[in-house]
């Protein structure tokens, strides 16, 4: 071989090994593998947007024994085309299963009672599909409950707010609709501290069952503030409570599932004051550390029923101390400047703990009373469209509260599922919301028993007001469901 | 004298027999051909001039020697007096004859023959006698060439006498009724000398008695049709040593050529004597095709044998010719070495040769110990052959391919293969899945051998062996169990061998300073070309990815030798002979290899790809770090006779050393390329793209080899034999870690695999059978995996643990897209009823491996994909049955059997299709029907009025008959099979074949045997044999011999 041509050779195969190291330093990506199955904040209502294979949707449940009038869960298709659906019904018995055929831009209720009249039965249904949603509804004499459900199970629950004080009754239901049975540990913190008891150590769920404890019978009773805290050490299962307030200043009946994780930021839009009014805002601290916390507020300038120009929002209150594992009630009465009348609020820790809050409201109205109770909404969730699958109930003075999470200026139109299919309402169309403003609304003219929806231009929180029936006084306050985009 | 195609030695051979002083002497001669023949004129004046009494016969075509001979049986009538049969190129000395006839009285001798010499100088001995082993091996008493001094000038009894000139007595050859015309000349003297003994004949050697033999008929046989008579007298041995063997010592000869072979062979392959090999091999295994032969020839024998077998071993060679001849030549040699001058070039001695295998054949069997005592641990791909060979076949052949969801295709044709190999284990397939195992690394070291041939010296085949069995690709690929990539080590070296000679490159010869390029004979280049089709074919049947790493291999080296200044064509021809023997070897796996055409076919071939790269890295590439194997780092040493090569290796042999430098270089920047996912295609696993590196560092190291025996030894002192000797000891430090390897005794394969974690999954007897669907990454999947995005791959086997046919990827149906979008729901949390849509599918386990004990094992894991357990167990419909830091397994809850009966709400769902009638109906609960081992086998219940369901894609070709009744086959939830069965009864479902399918399989059968043929054969079509005409038969004799004298 003529020399020249090896050296060439050569120091061509030299060069391409200096090319190899260097190529060497050069790193792979890395892969999502099945990160995106698990939805952040998706322990919480919300709905999804885009096509799925299928939806499921665990609800509260009912109990039975509390002498309920009805119980259904209401599916809402608001599809061009029938959706199929299978509602499972767990208890402490063998579950049941039903297939049902929603019809096109219409909504079902389904029974979920059946004749029971004893213990807790939990529905969830499992929608073809990613179009339906899907709440629960209850019809009892102490009033008309309406409960989201939620499309994720699992392995911690937290509820921040629990009454028993005088007759008060709470119940926490654990459901595991999965075919293996679920091991759960359960705790709640009083005014005097954690409890951990043993016979809630180590509770077997068995599969495709649930099970209801009550807080009374289980060391909790005549108890002002109980906060839970349910972890499944094997598995995964929702956790729900049903609060019946027959005194201590509450009156009513609540179900709701409960919060998944802490969280740094919550947001309620259904907030108010006044004189016969008693709104708390009830911190749970489940982390092993201190958390500071502040309220900010919004709704200043805003007058009942009219939509007013521009809102801006309330200095924050000072920081306020959460230990760990404790419990703290903030009443906005002992906010000073905040004005009387409706209000959005964020609660916010400021060294970067994790909390659970929720909010209570009881008033007074002549000579009847209610309380309302209502989980907040993640940070994570406020969205730019939201859904309300069994629309808003007539009657319901300030239905519908909106409000901009941004900076920035923004419109929103609310439309209605009617037999036509999605119709923006008049008057509700691109209307505008300031920024960090909050807006309520009547409900409004046109809305028909369909699923209503209400799509902004920029991000808003939105909770509702809901009737309370029986010519009861007062409302319940329940959230939308934020529209995820996948 | 048989008298064919005589040359101008006719006129010697005859006045030779013209003056003989024997008086009683009369002459035939027998002419090939017929009067009309071109020469016959002539050759009948050269009768008639020098021998005018001479007996002239036509035999009128050219029966072949034995033959011809015979034919004195009825051209000359009379028992008392003696044949001498003569070639046309034998003269006898004046006193052959009569010296010959004295020692046969004196001897009382059957047959005697007098000392052959050469033509040309008498003073060279040819011959004077053969002793033969027990085996029918010959053992000349005289070398041929030996310088004749009277060494050999005893009269003695010999066991075999050449048959070119033969002095028998006339009545003992019409008692052992003359020569076998049957057999080939070049074994019938040994046959009619062995059938003389046992009449107690004596057959005699007679050194007065001198005869020229000019072997013209070596002459007249090119290189080609010497091979076929090497082969035919190797089959001939071997028959005749049976066939007249006597009855109590026929078994332990059968068993003893059994086992010589089988060693010689090995020796023979070693020694890079592959022809022989193969024609010993051969001679052996073609036994029982000549068993009708043999007993023909045992009856015949059996007629007039009067002594017993014992006497007649006796006359044999104790032992074996091979071993005696072995040191008959080590002593010679030994002799010649000492009176020679010393020689300015040290060649490799054939000690080194035999001291390498026999030290790698002793390490392969030390590091193998374990495998071969208790079989190889079932990781990666090495799944167990757990079926039968009949099984294999009969599935190979049904047309339906079991594998994943099945489906009605043709199978790979590596199912078969597999049969075959069980075949030659006599149906033992563990036994055969071993053995496969220990052979292919000693398969490829032999390749490496060979190829180093090249190199022109013994010592570059040494070293290129060492090489190619130092570095750890072998030993980490059994670690990992990568069966592609184990294949692909053992036939690359073949094929790059078969690859250049078919293009044209010479052994390296000192004489020649540049690379000589040489055409081949167009029958040997469709033979070498035949036999590379063949391995491509094989590697293909296993390891798709032949496709990519031979056209590299063979592209790297065309351009080398384009830019090394060759012609364009012998690059062009590298090119394209490799492109070729792809598409011919794709070719042979037809009808199977046509599933690939098909979108993903790439992937199919390369493999399911790791998304984020492997991050390998450059490090663990260059210790092929593929698998187990300890003190890689060490192995990093065998590079240096690639730097080596570079820089020391000159003259001709510097060619191949750029090439395999520029195949490592190459290689590993495709494999780094690769690694870190840079390219746009994916190729395959870094096993199996490592081959090329492999064999560029033992192409390099035979060149080293080659260079430090010739070229640095006859250099002057200079910078080159430092550099030598560091390359030299560095080489021997890349040796070590092999041999402390060895000491594993398994080759590190784990104590525990994937598929022993996964026998706690119960057995298809228990509840019907059933499939497990793994998922996770692509690396640690059993079976044939598919990558599936987002660094998720997944695959699915019947049972538990997959068998032989789900090794490979099956084409994509509507199950498979079925169960593609329930995991789709998985991963991308689109639905947590993904286990109702899988059950259909009969999908009852759902197993997310980690360790799977090859490539990723608890020292060094590959994490599962993030978050794929979690969103798994958010699935409504699966139950964690195992979870462990090893694997985690979930159970289907709503699963079903592969063949069940459903409940009423499944077969009502099971009208219906899509995702709606799978996820809103939980079908499980199906009554399971009898399970069966092989998923196209029928099977006959009882089965109750309802819905059978077959958990395949829908076909017709799947049949249910109930009380012997046709039930016609609807689709089920859209994509599987079910029956509607009005009435209870017995019921057979079963899976009909199609002509068609059959028809292919046959024809690959025959395409495979045809090519086996050709690679094979050594026989040209114009053989002699196949020519031969029965010998023109006469009725009056020719000759009539006194009985009273002698003739």
């Amino acid at each position: 071989m003529n020399i020249v041509r090896r050296i060439i050779g050569t120091v061509l195969i030299v060069a391409a090994g200096a090319g190899v190291i260097a190529i060497d330093r050069q790193g792979g990506a890395t892969q999502d593998g099945a990160a995106s199955a698990l939805v952040t904040l998706g322990g919480f209502p919300q709905a999804v947007a885009g096509s799925r294979i299928s939806t499921s949707w665990f609800c509260p449940g009912a109990a039975a024994g509390d002498g309920l009038d009805a119980a259904t869960v209401v599916i809402s298709n608001p599809s061009d085309v029938a959706i199929t659906a299978s509602l499972s019904l767990f208890s402490d018995a063998a579950a049941e299963t039903q297939n049902i055929s929603i019809a096109p831009r219409d909504r079902l209720s389904v029974d979920v009672l059946r004749g029971r009249t004893v213990g807790v039965v939990v529905p969830a249904v499992e929608i073809i599909g990613g179009i339906g949603t899907v709440e629960q509804q209850l019809v009892y004499a102490a009033g008309d409950v309406t409960s989201q459900c939620v499309s994720q199970t699992s392995n911690a629950w937290y509820f921040a707010d629990g009454f028993t004080a005088e007759g008060s009754s709470q119940r926490i239901v654990l459901t595991n609709p999965y075919p293996e049975s679920a091991v759960v540990n359960v705790s709640y913190t009083t005014a005097e501290g954690r409890r951990t008891p043993a016979n809630l150590q180590g509770v077997i769920l068995p599969a495709l069952s649930a099970k209801s404890l009550s807080m009374s019978d289980v060391g909790a009773a005549n108890e002002s503030q109980i906060a839970v805290e349910v972890i499944a050490t094997t598995g995964q299962v929702i956790a729900s409570r049903m609060q019946h307030y027959i005194g201590g200043g509450r009156l009513g009946y609540s179900t709701t599932v409960g919060t998944p994780e802490a969280l740094k930021d919550w947001w309620f839009t259904a907030g108010r004051t006044g004189s016969q009014v008693t709104e708390q805002l009830v911190v749970f601290n489940p982390s092993e550390v201190e958390a500071q916390l502040n309220v900010a507020f919004f709704g200043e300038g805003i007058t009942n029923g009219v939509i007013a120009e521009t809102s801006t929002a309330a200095l924050p209150s000072e920081a306020v101390t959460i230990p760990a594992g404790g419990i703290v009630y903030i009443n906005t009465d002992n906010i000073a400047d905040l004005p009387k009348g409706d209000h959005a609020m964020v609660v916010s820790t400021l060294n970067n703990s994790r909390v659970v809050v929720e909010h209570v409201l009881s008033q007074r109205t002549g000579g009847s009373s209610f309380t309302a109770i209502t989980n907040g909404i993640p940070a994570g969730l406020v969205s730019t469209k939201w859904r309300i699958p069994s629309g808003l109930a007539k009657g319901a003075r300030h239905a519908l509260s909106v409000l901009n999470t941004t900076a920035t200026d923004g419109t929103f139109t609310v439309s209605a599922i009617g037999p036509g299919g999605l119709l923006d309402l008049p008057n509700l169309v691109n209307v505008p919301i300031a920024a960090a403003s909050l807006i309520s609304l009547e409900v409004p003219e046109g809305v028909n028993e369909g699923e209503v929806v209400i799509t902004a231009t920029v991000d808003v929180a939105i909770h509702r007001r809901t009737t309370r029936g029986h010519g009861l006084v007062g409302f319940g306050i329940v959230g939308a469901l934020p529209v995820r985009g996948k | 004298m048989v008298i064919h195609e005589p040359g101008d030695w006719l006129t010697e051979s005859l006045r030779g027999l013209a003056a003989q002083d024997y008086a009683g002497l009369q002459v035939l001669t027998l002419l090939t051909g017929t009067s009309e023949n071109a020469g016959s004129r002539t050759t009948l004046d050269t009768i008639e001039t020098e021998l005018p009494n001479a007996v002239v016969r036509y035999l009128g075509s050219n029966p072949g020697y034995a033959a011809a001979c015979n034919t004195v049986l009825q051209l000359v009538q009379g028992d008392s007096g003696f044949f001498c049969f003569l070639h046309d190129d034998v003269a006898l000395a004046p006193d052959a004859i009569s010296r010959m006839v004295e020692e046969l009285y004196r001897s009382n001798a059957g047959a005697v023959g007098p000392k052959m010499v050469h033509w040309d100088n008498p003073t060279m001995i040819q011959s004077v006698g053969n002793a033969v082993d027990r085996f029918g091996v010959e053992l000349p008493y005289a070398d041929d060439g030996e310088l004749d001094q009277e060494q050999h000038d005893l009269v003695q009894d010999v066991f075999v006498l050449p048959g070119s000139c033969l002095l028998v007595r006339a009545d003992l050859f019409r008692t052992v009724g003359g020569f076998d015309s049957t057999l080939h000349s070049s074994g019938n003297d040994l046959d009619l000398c062995w059938r003389m003994h046992t009449t107690g004949a004596r057959v005699v050697v007679v050194p007065s008695a001198v005869a020229r033999h000019r072997e013209s008929m070596l002459e007249r046989t090119d290189e080609t049709a010497q091979l076929t008579a090497d082969a035919d007298a190797q089959n001939t041995r071997v028959r005749t040593a049976v066939a007249l063997s006597s009855r109590a010592q026929l078994p332990f000869i059968v068993i003893e050529t059994v086992l010589l072979t089988f060693l010689r062979g090995v020796l023979l392959l070693t020694t890079g004597r592959t022809a022989q090999a193969w024609a010993e091999v051969r001679a052996v295994l073609s036994l029982p095709f000549g068993i009708a032969e043999i007993k023909r020839r045992r009856d015949a024998a059996h007629e007039y044998r009067s002594v017993d077998g014992d006497e007649i071993r006796a006359l044999q060679l104790r032992g074996t010719s091979h071993l005696a001849s072995y040191f008959r030549r080590r002593a010679r040699k030994a002799g010649l070495a000492q009176a020679q001058l010393p020689s300015d070039v040290r060649e490799a001695a054939p000690r080194g040769s035999y001291v390498l295998w026999t030290v790698l054949l002793l390490m392969l069997i030390i590091g193998s110990r374990s495998l071969l005592l208790h079989g190889s641990v079932s990781v990666g791909q090495m799944v167990p052959f757990s079926s039968s060979v009949r099984d294999l076949f009969s599935s190979y052949t049904s047309g339906w391919w079991g594998a994943g969801f099945g489906q009605v295709s043709a199978l790979p044709t590596g199912v078969a293969l597999t049969a075959v190999a069980g075949v030659t284990t006599f149906g033992n397939m563990g036994l055969a899945n071993t053995m496969v195992i220990i052979a292919l690394p000693f398969i490829g070291w032999l390749g490496a051998w060979r190829f180093a041939s090249v190199m022109g010296t013994r010592g570059a085949r040494i070293a290129s062996a060492t090489a190619y069995a130092a570095v750890p690709l072998a030993y980490a690929s059994i670690a990992s169990g990568r069966w592609g990539a184990l294949l692909l080590y053992a036939l690359a070296p073949w094929m790059l061998h078969l690859l250049r000679m078919l293009v044209g490159h010479a052994d390296i010869n000192d004489v020649r300073p540049k690379e000589a390029m040489v055409f081949v004979d167009p029958a040997v280049w469709r033979r070498w070309f035949a036999a590379l089709v063949l391995m491509v074919a094989v590697c293909f049947a296993f390891e798709p990815a032949v496709v990519i790493v031979l056209p590299f291999i063979g592209g790297v080296i065309g351009l080398t030798t384009l830019a090394q200044g060759l012609n364009i064509r012998w690059a062009g021809r590298w090119l394209g002979i490799t492109a070729l023997s792809v598409l011919s070897g794709v070719a042979l796996n037809l009808p199977w290899a046509g599933t690939y055409v098909r979108s993903g076919w790439w992937e199919a071939i390369s493999g399911a790809p790791v998304d984020s790269g492997r991050n390998i890295g450059l490090w663990g590439l260059v210790r092929f770090a593929v698998g187990g194997f300890s003190l890689s780092i060490l192995s990093v040493a065998l590079y240096a006779a690639v730097v080596g090569a570079l820089f020391l290796v000159r003259g001709a042999r510097a060619t191949w050393a750029l090439r395999g430098a520029t195949l490592v270089v190459g290689g590993l920047l495709l494999a780094v390329l690769d690694d870190s996912a840079l390219l746009p295609l994916h190729l395959a696993e870094p096993a199996v793209m490592l081959v090329p590196v492999a064999l560029g560092i033992a192409m390099c190291a035979g060149a080293m080899g080659a260079s430090l025996a010739l070229d640095l030894n006859r250099g002057r002192l200079s910078w080159r034999q430092p550099l030598g000797a560091l390359v030299g000891i560095a080489f021997a430090v890349g040796l070590f870690p092999t041999a402390v390897n060895s000491i594993n005794g398994s080759w590190n394969q784990p104590s525990l695999a994937l598929p022993q974690l996964l026998a706690q999954l119960p057995d298809a007897q228990t509840a019907g059978n059933y499939r497990t669907l793994f998922i996770g990454d692509s690396r640690v999947l059993p079976g044939a995996p598919i990558n599936f995005g987002w660094g998720i791959g997944y695959s699915v086997v019947n049972g538990a643990t997959p068998s032989v046919d789900e090794y490979w990827e099956t084409p994509p149906t509507r199950a498979r897209d079925n169960a593609v979008a329930a995991m789709y729901g998985i991963v991308r949390g689109q639905t947590s009823r993904a286990g109702r849509l899988l059950a259909p599918l009969s999908v009852r386990y759902i197993v997310v491996p980690i360790i799977d004990g090859g490539q990723s094992t608890r020292s060094n894991p590959i994490a599962e994909p993030a978050g794929l357990v979690e969103a798994l167990s958010r699935q409504l419909d699966l139950r964690r049955q195992f979870a462990s830091p090893d694997l985690v397994v979930f159970e289907n809850t709503a699963w079903v059997p592969v063949r069940s009966v459903l409940t009423a709400a499944g077969a009502e769902s099971s009208k219906l299709a899509g995702a709606t009638s799978m996820i809103a109906t939980n079908i499980g609960g199906a009554t399971a029907l009898p399970s069966v081992d092989r998923s196209d086998a029928a099977a006959s219940a009882d089965v109750a009025a309802g819905t059978v369901h077959l958990a395949v894609p829908f076909t017709s070709r799947w049949q249910l008959t109930v009380n012997g009744a046709s039930i016609p086959a609807r689709p089920a939830f859209g994509l599987t099979t079910a029956f509607d069965v009005a009435t209870p009864g017995p019921a057979t479902v079963s899976y009909q074949s199609t002509t068609l399918h059959t028809l292919l399989v046959l024809i690959q059968f025959v395409a495979w045997l045809a090519l086996i043929f050709t690679a094979t054969s050594r026989r040209k079509y114009s053989l002699r044999r196949s020519q031969a005409v029965p010998a023109v038969v006469v009725d009056e004799p020719a000759i009539v011999l006194n009985d009273g004298g002698q003739s």
